[in-house]
């Protein structure tokens, strides 16, 4: 593809996990007969990205998007496969790469933990030779869309997450990266929070043209922010295509899980299935376009007396299942 | 390269500044150091005071030895004592980011710990170090003085390439502390004494293996005028070509683990 900013193919990483023996004498015969289980990770993946694409990259907890991830910012080298960033190897011209790349690691802060907010940007002012123009419109600029000014002089151990994770958003952006990878950029946080670091982060894409993978477990963000969505299980590509078709096939179903009071033996609802049981725990999964919450919760209430419900959006996991069932 | 020596200094000035906010911390690491010390050189005096001399050297000679071997450390701990708690930072998942910045890993890696405390134990180590010279008599030609540079940035570049080492085991093992403790310590603590006093097998370890004779052992000799008795006098001029081909040695090695690194397992 001519536009490709980023081309993979094949591509396999194997963790080698050392079995450890205690001791120094230990450690010793380790390093000189070494003994190891294999765990593949990324098991043939192929995609390509496109310049101004702004990619979900999705999967269930351990999938193997964060080492997807890595190979593509060039932390790790992969155990086969070919991968081009920006017409870089990304692991063999490291340097290079990361001057046109910006990270965003969700779990892990890349800002200087003990150190006010300000002095992460300047030192990364100083590594990526952000000219000081650039810098000062950035800077102003994510302070006032993320909000960064109530913070800046506070040491980033003492943020809140959200005020973590905003401050990483705008140190991965301070150098005008043409390419930016936010791997679990919304974990952990509040809807209020994950709804402004969205905004954001459509907002680079639109304004600026940065290509963007965005790497998540929570289906929300990729409905939300992204047009395509390459969808792996078990270091492989399940789905890549619109966000709209799996939307449009499974992502009409929602799951309303009901207490119900003495744990009837049987239970069915007209317009809805039941796909789980648990004692008088029991989960419905209904078409939105067919019934809506309301009147399938009037529905079981004048069957059954309702102790308790919630109601809970398609997952990922569920997503992956039906689409082995059913087929894409 | 200026750009790299640049940033080195402000990420070195930015760990100062985090450091400073546990001034506790600083002082007890500053005290425990001292504490060993006057711990070592009592046991030290005692030795020599009993046997009034070791193997034909005098206590203030020994001392020499001693305050040589400090010297060395003394230049090598800024730059390179936190290596040895790198299997911390690969366990943490915490080395990723250097991977992702435009700079040197390797560099960020040496840039990655404030400095205050080694500062501290370089004080004390030239202070030592002074005060040994002037009890053990040694006359100072510009000459000597020259010598001494190269023998402190000798040794301490082959300390530093024994942590870099270190380290870059950790790359391979995912452990890093039980090298230092198992290995390094025990051959630094070995050269605080004269190396003759040993059997031989353990003076061809120290020189060839894990060389830490030269931080101090053959360099005394020039500073006490007794080159002469040396088997190869050689040997004492050899410090500074020891340390930059170790030190050589000890990056490649580290190169070559990074390409095995894989980081945390999420
Ligand atoms: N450094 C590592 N060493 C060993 N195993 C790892 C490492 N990193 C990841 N893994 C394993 O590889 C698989 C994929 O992990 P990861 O890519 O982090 O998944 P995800 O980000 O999709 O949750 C998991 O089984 C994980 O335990
Ligand atoms: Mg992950």
């Amino acid at each position: 593809m001519e536009d490709a900013i980023i081309t993979v193919e094949n591509l396999r990483k194997e963790f080698r996990i050392p079995r450890r023996r205690p001791g120094f004498l230990g450690t010793l015969r380790s390093l000189l007969s070494p003994e190891y289980e294999v765990r593949t990770a990324v098991d043939g993946i192929s995609f390509t990205i496109r310049r101004g694409e702004l990619v979900g990259y999705i999967g269930p907890n351990g999938a193997g998007k964060s080492t997807t991830i890595k190979i593509l910012t060039g932390i790790m080298v992969p155990t086969s496969g070919r991968v081009v960033v920006d017409g870089l190897v990304p692991y063999e011209r490291r340097v290079e790469n990361a001057r046109r790349i910006g990270v965003v690691f969700g779990q892990r802060t890349q800002l200087w933990w003990d150190l006010p907010t300000i002095d992460s940007f300047e030192l990364l002012r100083h590594i990526y030779r952000i000219p000081a123009g650039v810098y000062k419109q950035n800077l102003e600029l994510f302070t006032d869309l993320l909000g960064l000014g109530e913070f800046l002089n506070t040491p980033v151990r003492q943020l809140s997450l959200g005020q973590r994770m905003r401050a990483d958003l705008a140190a991965a952006l301070l150098h005008n990266p043409r390419l930016v990878y936010l791997d679990e950029p919304t974990i952990g946080l509040d809807v209020v929070a994950k709804e402004r670091i969205r905004r954001f982060i459509k907002e680079i894409n639109r304004e600026r043209g940065v290509t963007i993978i965005l790497t998540t477990h929570d289906m929300q963000d990729v409905e939300k922010l992204c047009e395509r969505m390459i969808l792996i299980d078990h270091g492989r590509v399940v789905y890549d295509g619109p966000v709209e078709e799996v939307k449009r096939r499974f992502g009409r179903h929602r799951i309303l899980v009901v207490d119900l009071e003495g744990a009837p033996e049987e239970v069915s609802v007209e317009g809805a299935e039941v796909i789980r049981r648990e004692n008088g725990r029991v989960w419905l999964r209904f078409n939105r376009d067919e019934i809506s919450a309301a009147q399938l919760i009037h529905r079981v209430g004048q069957r059954y007396n309702i102790v308790d419900l919630t109601l809970e959006e398609p997952e990922i996991e569920g997503i992956i299942a039906r689409i082995y069932e059913e087929g894409m | 390269m200026l750009h790299t020596l640049r940033c080195f200094f402000h990420l070195i000035g930015a760990q100062a500044r985090a450091q400073m906010q546990y001034r506790f911390n600083f002082f007890a690491q500053v005290f425990s150091m001292i504490a060993t010390y006057m711990g070592q050189f009592i046991a030290l005096s005692w030795l020599t005071d009993r046997f009034g001399s070791i193997r034909g050297w005098r206590l203030e000679e020994v001392i020499l030895f001693y305050a040589l071997a400090i010297l060395a450390w003394g230049f090598c701990v800024s730059l390179f004592f936190h290596l040895v708690s790198f299997e911390d930072q690969i366990r943490e998942g915490l080395f990723d980011r250097a991977l992702v910045r435009p700079l040197n890993p390797f560099i960020q890696l040496l840039a990655g710990h404030s400095p205050i405390a080694g500062t501290g134990q370089l004080a004390f180590s030239i202070g030592a170090f002074l005060w040994a010279t002037a009890r053990a008599g040694v006359v100072w030609t510009p000459l000597k003085l020259l010598y001494l540079l190269g023998v402190a940035v000798g040794g301490a570049l082959i300390l530093g390439a024994a942590l870099v080492t270190v380290s870059a085991l950790g790359f391979f093992t995912r452990r890093t502390y039980t090298f230092y403790w198992t290995v390094v310590y025990p051959a630094r603590q070995l050269v605080h004494y004269p190396l003759n006093i040993y059997s031989q097998v353990v003076q061809w370890l120290l020189t060839v293996g894990l060389p830490f004779a030269f931080i101090n052992y053959y360099p005394a000799h020039v500073l006490l005028d007794r080159a002469a008795n040396l088997p190869w006098p050689l040997l004492a001029y050899l410090t500074p070509l020891v340390g930059v081909v170790t030190f050589a040695a000890a990056y490649g090695l580290w190169c070559l683990g990074l390409r095995s690194y894989v980081g945390a397992g999420s």
